[in-house]
């Protein structure tokens, strides 16, 4: 079914057609949301609400850009916002530690997680580094950086999804790489 | 001469698989005497095999059914026909109740003045008061 064809059905409410999109772009949707926020069920939530909003709103696509782009900013515009409330959520909590001041709270890791260098960095650790390390760059940084690394999409793609030029692409994605490999480093050393 | 100088910017690619076979050679080489890019090459190569990971994450089984359940509450809304007669009924269904209320209330009172003529006494409990302020038995020191 070509793509032309799959919008149209869809914006008659096919359902056959609602079933196909999904099948075909699930595991993109997935491993994209999987790059922001690292959690398989927060990953899997973001997919469902990124196929809901194509449902409702896929009466507005005009065909400006390709399906596939218009799925990408879904989905990385809604793992933005799953971070920001994250965020907003652990401050909340912070605040409510301090005031209970209670000695069992658990919501933030304790600011010396450093691993020593003559330790084996496991996989947790450094996917908990990583983590941090990306959750650490700025949005436009983090947004080009995942859809290269994880999506393996063309600096053109990128562009298009992000709404910029090839260069901005390029001077973005070299500037997390910067960022990461110096924050790593750092982690490391401690 | 690539030995001379860092080819920290090139890790990132080295470790993808995405440079030439010599470019390849030539980090290899340099990976060799240099320790520095050694160890961030090295940082670079867990970071690329922790992505790797991630990516090789399968999307939870029945998605579509999950969506289908989320659909469910957010299904196009209904022909405006069929929403306009839903909203008349319950129009009328509540201006019917308004004057089923209206009516009973008035019929109420009726049946309450009509008590309160058979019984004298009905009102007795609200009166009580009136005649005899709780003033009078809080200074009442006789």
């Amino acid at each position: 079914m070509d793509e032309k064809q799959l919008v149209i059905d869809l914006q008659a409410g096919d359902e056959k057609a609602f079933r196909h999109l999904v099948g075909k772009y699930q595991q993109q949707v997935f491993r994209t949301a999987m790059g922001f926020v690292h959690d398989g069920s927060d990953a899997d939530d973001i997919a469902q609400e990124v196929f809901v909003e194509v449902f409702r709103s896929v009466d507005k696509f005009r065909g400006e850009a390709s399906l596939s782009t218009w799925i990408y900013r879904m989905t990385v515009n809604r793992s933005l916002n799953r971070l920001r409330s994250r965020k907003r959520k652990g401050f909340f909590q912070r605040i409510e530690a301090f005031f209970q001041d209670d000695a069992d709270w658990t919501g933030e890791p304790e600011a010396d997680c450093s691993i020593h260098p003559e330790t084996v960095v496991g996989n947790q650790e450094m996917a908990q580094a990583l983590q941090q390390a990306l959750e650490s760059l700025p949005e436009n940084q983090r947004t080009a950086f995942v859809l290269y690394h994880y999506e393996d999409m063309a600096y053109k793609e990128i562009a298009s999804v992000m709404k910029v030029s090839l260069a901005s692409v390029e001077s973005l994605i070299h500037r997390a790489r910067k960022n990461l490999q110096k924050k790593l480093m750092n982690f490391y050393k401690k | 001469m690539m030995n001379e100088q860092h080819i920290t910017d090139q890790l990132w690619e080295f470790h993808l698989g995405n440079l030439s076979e010599e470019e390849s050679q030539q980090v290899q080489l340099h990976l060799e005497v240099c320790e520095a890019c050694l160890r961030e090459s090295e940082v670079v190569k867990q970071a690329v095999q922790e992505m790797a990971v991630e990516r090789s994450q399968e999307v939870p089984p029945f998605l579509f059914t999950r969506i289908q359940g989320r659909l469910e509450s957010v299904r196009k809304p209904a022909p405006l026909w069929k929403r306009t007669l839903v909203t008349s009924l319950g129009t009328i269904l509540l201006l019917v109740s308004i004057w089923g209320g209206v009516k009973l209330g008035t019929m109420d009172v009726r049946q309450t003045s009509g008590t309160s003529l058979e019984n004298p006494m009905g009102n007795l409990a609200i009166n009580e008061m009136v005649n005899e302020p709780i003033e009078g038995y809080l200074f009442d020191f006789n």
